[in-house]
């Protein structure tokens, strides 16, 4: 017996011997014996399941699950758009205090932001700086007192003296 | 037994006396002695700072190092001629 007469219409099964039974239930009232176009790979549903308890992976399933009908796809009606999509409205980022209050060219102690303030009250707190010692200014006091025209010409004369 | 040291405040006479040593040790000198008033009066006409007033000093008591040390105690604090 070859391996493919198992498949033939009305063959009986090597491995089920009762597949000839079963077969008999799905055919058509009058007898005539519907070929099967394809082999099923999984169980059937439970409500076209034979009573009989044969191996499914055999059983012929049902005619009508044959000839199934998928839902026709919807289409758009012809000259319809497809619907706009509303986003969210951009949102603008604050800019800085300083460069919306400060205008360009402006220097931050005029514009305004505050940054000029800070920069003038941070300077107000640093200590003024060490006076200079009053010790030079009494030598320039001093230098300055012999700034006198005459003594100098006292000086050149008792140069001019010993010659 | 301690020694006691004592700081003498330098007065408006020390100052004086100072220019007087100055022109008697460029008695034979004068113009040295002129260029040196001549620096203090740009010093106070702010003409120069502390720092070129030392730097012509140092030229004009060149050899007289006495005077650069006498100079130091009128300049201002951190800054010596020597």
């Amino acid at each position: 017996m070859r391996d493919g007469d198992h498949r033939r219409a009305g063959g009986r099964c090597r491995r089920h011997r009762r597949c000839e039974a079963a077969a008999q239930q799905w055919t058509e009232p009058a007898g005539v014996f519907q070929p099967r176009l394809w082999r099923r790979r999984a169980e059937p549903p439970p409500a076209s399941r034979p009573a009989s308890k044969t191996n499914p992976t055999c059983c012929t399933p049902p005619l009508a699950s044959l000839h199934t009908v998928r839902p026709t796809p919807r289409r758009r009606p012809r000259g319809s758009r497809a619907p706009l999509m509303f986003t969210s409205p951009v949102k603008v980022v604050p800019r800085a205090a300083c460069s919306m209050k400060c205008p360009s060219g402006t220097g931050h102690a005029l514009c305004g932001c505050g940054i000029g303030g800070q920069a003038r009250r941070s300077a107000r707190s640093v200590p003024k700086a060490v006076q200079k010692d009053e010790m030079f200014d009494k030598v320039v006091e001093a230098a300055l007192d012999c700034r006198n025209v005459q003594e100098w010409e006292e000086d050149v004369w008792r140069v001019r003296m010993p010659a | 037994m301690r020694t006691s040291v004592k700081v003498h405040k330098l007065t408006t006479e020390d100052a004086m006396n100072y220019i007087l040593t100055i022109k008697n040790k460029f008695l034979r000198h004068p113009e040295k002695f002129h260029a040196f008033i001549h620096t203090m009066i740009d010093f106070s006409r702010g003409r120069i700072n502390t720092h070129t007033v030392i730097e012509r000093v140092k030229i004009l008591f060149d050899g007289y190092p006495d005077l650069l040390l006498a100079f130091n105690k009128f300049l201002p604090r951190g800054i010596n001629a020597i």
